[in-house]
């Protein structure tokens, strides 16, 4: 036996039952549309920091490879290039500094750095990926004699982001 | 009929609940923990080379420190030295170049020459230093990488071989716990972490 109340409250909810299965669906689908929607923004939008974040860490540890070479281009006074490779002249007197020879060569996607005969040391750490170091060095009398370096190089974790591109130009010291 | 409706939960309920409960607290805790020694860890390594690559842009740009006069005047360069690992060292110390030439002497830390000390944070310990190139590999002594005015590459030094000083290459390796990271530095002066 029920109480009046509980009656009409029993009474009530059969009435709304397929009311309320009706409106759950519609409620179920527009909440797993607006999750999804959301689910999708946050993986594009976290995709794009990882994009990001990678880039900033990437030119980073490129700029003491550029840095280095450019520092190296103002210490010497002739350039040598060879497939892959730029030797340079250091200029003996100049900060104390014997005449020198350093190159720059990429090996197996590793920006190396050799000084003569010496062992050569890598100037990329290991999360940049070099994958083009190309180098030319043009003889102009009209203008100077200079050597332009492209390096092209990608993070390690990121072969489909896009690469960062350097070019550098130095001239020859001697003019 | 009338039936009286059961309020409250059974003892099995609640124990289940309550063992759940603590299960996630007890994971959330142990990772958060886990988590922030490795953060602690990670925080000391990048402190530690941004402290180097400082000290190589002092050096390479020629920061004078002191009177012109000053027999102490820093403005031969900058260093970065590390203790042996066997003394627990709890700090790395900047310290100034001695003089114009690129001898042992002239390289190697002098306590009269100290600049800074950056303490590590609490539990960060230097295990490791290892060094190769030169005199050969060479574990657990004392390491500094002095970056002098005019000088196109670091001078990395262990102190085992004074007529045969400069090193190739120094890894320094911090721990946590069980947590370990370690940088690497060459004497071209290219400074990065390991793991």
């Amino acid at each position: 036996m029920l109480f009046p109340r509980q009656e009409k409250a029993i009474g009530k909810r059969e009435a709304m039952r397929g009311v309320l299965i009706i409106e759950m669906l519609a409620a179920f689908a527009i909440i797993s549309t607006t999750l999804i929607i959301a689910a999708d923004s946050f993986i594009v939008s976290n995709r794009g920091n990882e994009v990001a974040r990678r880039q900033v860490e990437l030119s980073d540890a490129l700029a003491f490879a550029l840095a280095d070479i450019n520092r190296e281009s103002k210490a010497s006074d002739s350039y040598m290039h060879d497939i892959q490779k730029i030797t340079m002249q250091r200029i003996a007197g100049l900060n104390n500094q014997t005449a020198d020879t350093v190159s720059y060569f990429v090996q197996d996607n590793v920006l190396y750095k050799q000084v003569n005969s010496e062992s050569a040391l890598r100037i990329t750490p290991p999360l940049v990926k070099v994958v083009l170091f190309d180098v030319n060095v043009y003889l102009n009398s009209v203008v100077q004699d200079f050597a332009r370096v492209n390096l092209v190089a990608r993070h390690i974790d990121g072969p489909s982001d896009p690469p960062i591109i350097i070019q550098t130009v130095f001239y020859s010291q001697q003019y | 009929m009338y039936v009286k409706l059961q309020h409250g939960f059974t003892i099995i309920e609640m124990v289940v609940v309550v063992g759940l409960l603590g299960t996630i607290a007890g994971l959330l805790v142990l990772g958060s923990a886990e988590s922030r020694k490795q953060q602690r860890l990670d925080v000391a390594v990048e402190t530690f080379i941004s402290t180097v690559r400082e000290v190589q842009t002092w050096g390479q740009t020629g920061r004078a420190y002191g009177a012109a006069n000053d027999d102490n005047r820093f403005d031969y360069g900058y260093g970065v030295y590390v203790d042996n690992p066997q003394n627990n060292p709890t700090s790395f110390i900047v310290y100034g170049g001695a003089g114009t030439e690129a001898t042992y002497d002239d390289c190697i830390y002098d306590p009269t020459r100290e600049f800074a000390e950056y303490k590590l944070p609490k539990g960060i310990k230097v295990s490791a230093t290892q060094t190769a190139g030169g005199a050969g590999d060479n574990n657990h002594k004392q390491v500094q990488v002095l970056f002098r005015r005019g000088d196109t590459q670091a001078r990395l030094v262990d102190n085992v071989d004074s007529s045969d000083p400069f090193r190739d290459t120094i890894e320094i390796t911090f721990t946590n716990g069980d947590t370990e990271r370690t940088v690497h530095i060459n004497k071209f002066g290219l400074i990065y972490a390991i793991s």
